[in-house]
């Protein structure tokens, strides 16, 4: 049966620049429009941080790095708070590197012989390889381990909530951005919790994402 | 439609050239973070509220305030028991002191978010995201990031509406709330969640409908891309540089003075 | 005089996703077609035909991005398709994909226009040139500074020809580019094309002998070939459901509407809030129990804000609409509806009450298969779950659905639109609006459509643009334009086309 669903685009430059500007344009709608709020007096979390985990878990962290800050951060220029921008953009875009590492580190580990096997399959441009392969050769979404998980949602929270206090100390004082913890962390939960299902609906419910990745 | 702060106009910073107003924006930044005393950062302040006033009127000093005041209350209240010193003024618990080093320092913390959030304002409101980009392509940012940056600002909008349709999709295909039930994160997530997977997907979908269109209006031809409204060459605006370098020897001054 | 574009027995299938098991039915079988220098062709076909593939495979796109089965050569002006990539092939062909919103790419009209000249690396000069000339030449010189997005549709149609005259390609693709756009627009718009001796294809979902004065036939896209010979063309036009042409007594066969109204309008308003001009204002409309009303009128008119009015999504800002009749003089009939009768429909109840079947079918797209997508709205009214899968059995069959354990996104557009209205038909409300449920769906399709929701006395509300066939399964016509509902004869609407003050 010739399955010839890997064209390979995926490598096109048009192709990638594609796909950055949408995710950066969905971290954006993300952070700036989809929020709950969560207790019955004004607190709000934004969904910015389930977008990050999304593109750290199935794109990787190169994608996420990019698109998570570029997206916080535009997001910060279009709601009136510019002066975060440049902060937002180094917090977030770290933020994605280290999700997106940890996951990446997590899925090495736990398909040890069965990843050398597709690697050499990576780069080939020729013929298609059957689903299987290539669910693991992009990373196979079966659902990162729960170890993984905390391990990401542990290094994100760390380099998000870090930077924040770190830069947002040079600009408000420590003891105001030591105040901003609790909610960065929160925001953190929820992008674990509510990113790592967005993946795995997606992952289902479009199974031509599987060739999009790079 | 979804807009950052900028306003058209036709004021002396709307005629400088962008790639002047962001050396000026980052360093007038660094000044205000670099440890000075009160009486200098207060200067700093001065000179951006004053230029707001030279340039797009006094008025404009307050909307970038009032966006802050919620963090600038916090600073006030929360900065003194962490840095005691001179007269105390009072206390509250044994904890909590108020001194005149306190003071200072709140005042200092204030003045400073202060400061760099009216200057952003400033920027912003009297840059257009355009100019804003070619500055920084000016300063080495590669062609193609600045137009993966001005194609997510094509797409914001679009997606903004498009999750406006989703939402209202998924709502039409629920049963109504039976009545006013107390608010409950879950269930408001319950609700949220078929529409965010809907968004997700009609985005992703949409990639590789752009990478055609990118390719068939020939991004990815060899050679050197032409600009059609590219910066003028800065040597071209000598006066402006001329007066930036000495708002930047005004800058020095007003630390030593 | 050597041929443009040269189309030799051109195969064409869609590749399989080994996940599932719909073998895809080969699409081109064999397709000639030859276009010369300065030839104007206008190629009709039923949705999903093929038109879009074609324009696609033509600007170099496909197979590059889906690969598939491709066989048989296709050259424009001596050069393969096969041996180029689409950016190569941009000087010589340009094509306007049927969304325009697929196709901008930056936050200025005329930084659009000169987006690909910037790719010729052209001097900047000269991009200039080009640029002004085609602003002036497509009218857009008052809005060249403005965000590509908040022009109208017919606007951004007219913006990408500019943007195609810019570059000046000997070959144009127009896949139902001119749809939308008024007939002045429309004559203006081919005459620019005459004088840049461009050659064109256009791809059309209509077949009208005359267009626009042009004098030859249009050729039809049908069973994966182009079909040019004069004799069969009318035959195969009527059954591919191409004609404008109103055949009379071939009506779906329905009972006589009964008359209870199901939901009733009295004077009704409603201001939009950003654009302060336009008002909404319906005095009296009726849906009836067993009918199937069609709202046609141009595109702005104020047909989707009064569907959304209808179920519960807008708040009218006066007036009121009811379930059942609205209340008038003794004498009326009793609703079927509601237990209150002529009590004013909270948002809420229209909600239950009324199925709003958006255009676009993904919006509420989000489940791994159909037959969850079928159960979910199932399981949110807290259905049983032996209930639920009956239920879904007989949805699958009446609107022929793929296998249940299909995912949607891999479906075609026409098979997603049957799964949207099946899920609305489990949720069994009266009132059915459907949206512009005749762009891209085959007639067959939409009439079998309409057939599973008439039945059960609903009211069905068909709102449409382009009316092409309403006369053949609405009982009532009713026009609106400028946010009113006027007195024109249907008739006379219809057989103009979509036509702007």
């Amino acid at each position: 049966m010739n399955n010839e669903n890997s064209t390979g685009i995926q490598h096109l430059p048009a192709f990638r620049i594609a796909t950055l500007a949408i995710l950066i344009a969905v971290t954006t709608l993300f952070t700036y429009i989809i929020r709950i709020p969560v207790a019955p007096t004004r607190g709000y979390i934004n969904f910015g941080d389930v977008s990050i985990f999304f593109t750290a878990m199935i794109f990787g962290p190169i994608t996420a790095l990019i698109t998570g800050g570029t997206g916080t951060a535009l997001a910060d220029l279009i709601s009136g708070y510019s002066q975060w921008a440049p902060f937002t953009f180094l917090a977030h875009g770290l933020q994605g590197l280290a999700i997106g590492l940890v996951i990446k580190a997590g899925r090495r580990i736990s398909s040890g012989a069965g990843r050398r096997i597709s690697s050499a399959g990576k780069d080939a441009a020729g013929p298609a390889q059957s689903p299987a392969q290539a669910s693991a050769h992009n990373g196979g979404i079966h659902k990162p381990g729960i170890f993984t998980l905390l391990a990401a949602f542990l290094a994100g929270t760390v380099v998000m909530a870090g930077i924040y206090f770190l830069t947002g100390g040079l600009m408000v004082g420590f003891a105001a951005a030591a105040a901003e913890i609790p909610g960065n962390i929160l925001q953190n939960v929820a992008g674990v919790l509510v990113g790592t299902p967005l993946a795995l609906a997606v992952w289902k419910a479009y199974p031509p994402i599987r060739f999009y990745t790079w | 439609m979804i807009s950052t702060a900028f306003r058209p106009g036709t004021s002396l910073l709307h005629r400088t050239d962008p790639r002047l107003k962001l050396l000026l924006l980052v360093l007038w930044t660094a000044a205000f973070i670099i440890p000075s005393p009160v009486a200098v950062i207060l200067r700093y302040y001065l000179g951006v509220a004053v230029l707001i006033t030279l340039t797009i009127g006094a008025k404009e000093i307050f909307p970038p305030l009032k966006s802050i005041w919620p963090i600038l209350l916090l600073v006030i209240l929360i900065t003194p028991p962490f840095h005691i010193g001179g007269t105390e003024y009072f206390r509250i618990t044994e904890w909590y002191r108020v001194t005149r080093a306190g003071i200072e320092e709140a005042l200092t913390l204030v003045l400073r978010f202060s400061g760099i959030t009216s200057a952003f304002f400033l920027f912003f409101r009297t840059t257009s995201i355009d100019q804003f980009i070619l500055s920084l392509r000016w300063y080495g940012l590669p062609y193609n990031a600045a137009l993966v940056i001005t194609i997510a600002f094509r797409y914001i909008p679009s997606l903004i509406q498009l999750y406006g349709n989703i939402q209202d999709a998924h709502t039409l295909r629920r049963p109504p709330l039976e009545r006013k039930r107390r608010y409950n994160p879950v269930r408001k997530f319950s609700h949220i969640f078929p529409g965010i997977v809907s968004v997700m997907i009609h985005s992703i979908k949409s990639i590789p409908t752009l990478s055609m269109a990118l390719e068939i209006r020939g991004f990815g031809l060899s050679g050197q891309r032409t600009d059609y409204r590219p910066l003028p060459p800065l040597l071209s605006r000598l006066f402006q540089c001329g007066i930036a370098l000495i708002v930047l020897f005004i800058l020095v001054l007003l630390y030593f003075l | 005089m050597k041929p443009l574009l040269e189309i030799s027995d051109l195969h064409f299938t869609y590749p399989q996703y080994t996940d599932t098991d719909i073998t895809p039915e080969p699409l081109f079988r064999g397709l000639d077609l030859i276009i010369g220098p300065g030839e104007f062709r206008i190629v009709a076909g039923a949705p999903e035909s093929g038109k879009t593939t074609l324009s696609r495979i033509v600007s170099g796109l496909v197979p590059r991005y889906t690969g598939g089965d491709f066989r048989g050569s296709v050259t424009i002006g001596g050069t393969d398709i096969a041996e180029a990539k689409p950016q190569e092939l941009m000087p010589k062909v340009g094509v306007i994909f049927q969304n325009p919103d697929e196709q901008l790419l930056t936050t200025r009209v005329d930084s659009e226009i000169a987006f690909p000249l910037e790719s010729l690396c052209l001097p900047r000069s000269e991009i200039a040139h080009r640029v002004q000339r085609e602003l002036e030449r497509f009218e857009l010189s008052g809005m060249a500074e403005r965000n590509p997005a908040s022009l109208s549709g017919g606007e951004k149609k007219r913006l990408l020809c500019a943007v195609l005259a810019a570059v000046g390609p000997p070959l144009w693709v127009l896949d139902e580019t001119l749809d939308e756009i008024d007939p002045r627009w429309q004559r203006r718009i081919i005459g620019h094309l005459r004088e840049m001796k461009a050659a064109v294809l256009m791809l059309s979902s209509k077949y009208a002998p005359e267009v626009a004065g042009l004098p030859d036939r249009p050729y039809i896209l049908a069973g994966g070939r182009i079909m040019t010979s004069s004799e069969k063309l009318t035959e195969t036009a009527e059954r591919e459901g191409l004609v404008l042409r109103q055949s009379p007594g071939t009506r779906v066969a329905a009972p006589a509407p009964n008359g209870h109204p199901l939901i009733s309008v009295q004077d009704m308003e409603y201001s939009y809030r950003d654009n302060a001009g336009f008002k909404l204002a319906v005095e009296e409309l009726e849906l009836r129990a067993g009918e199937v009303l069609t709202l046609a009128g141009p595109n702005g008119c104020g047909k989707t804000t009064l569907a959304k009015l209808l179920c519960g999504l807008y708040r009218p800002s006066r007036g009121s609409i009811f379930l059942g009749p609205a209340p008038g003089p003794a004498g009326k009939p009793q609703p079927h509806l509601s237990t209150a009768p002529a009590l004013s429909a909270a948002s809420g109840t229209l909600r239950t009450s009324v199925a709003y079947i958006f255009q676009n079918p993904d919006y509420q797209i989000f489940l791994p298969t159909v037959r969850e997508e079928l159960a979910y709205g199932l399981k949110e009214h807290h259905v049983k779950s032996s209930e639920i899968e009956r239920r879904v059995t007989e949805a699958a069959r009446l609107f022929r659905l793929p296998p249940l354990d299909t995912a949607p996104p891999l479906m075609s557009y026409g098979s997603r639109k049957r799964l949207q209205a099946a899920v609305y038909w489990l949720l069994d409300r009266p009132v059915v609006i459907l949206d512009e449920a005749d762009s891209g769906l085959a007639i067959r399709d939409l009439l079998e459509l309409i057939e599973a929701f008439r039945s059960g006395s609903r009211a069905i509300l068909f709102i449409t643009h382009s009316g092409a066939f309403a006369r053949r399964f609405s009982d009532r016509i009713v026009l609106m334009r400028n946010g009113r509902i006027t007195d024109e004869d249907a008739g006379v609407f219809f057989s103009e086309g979509t036509s702007y003050d």
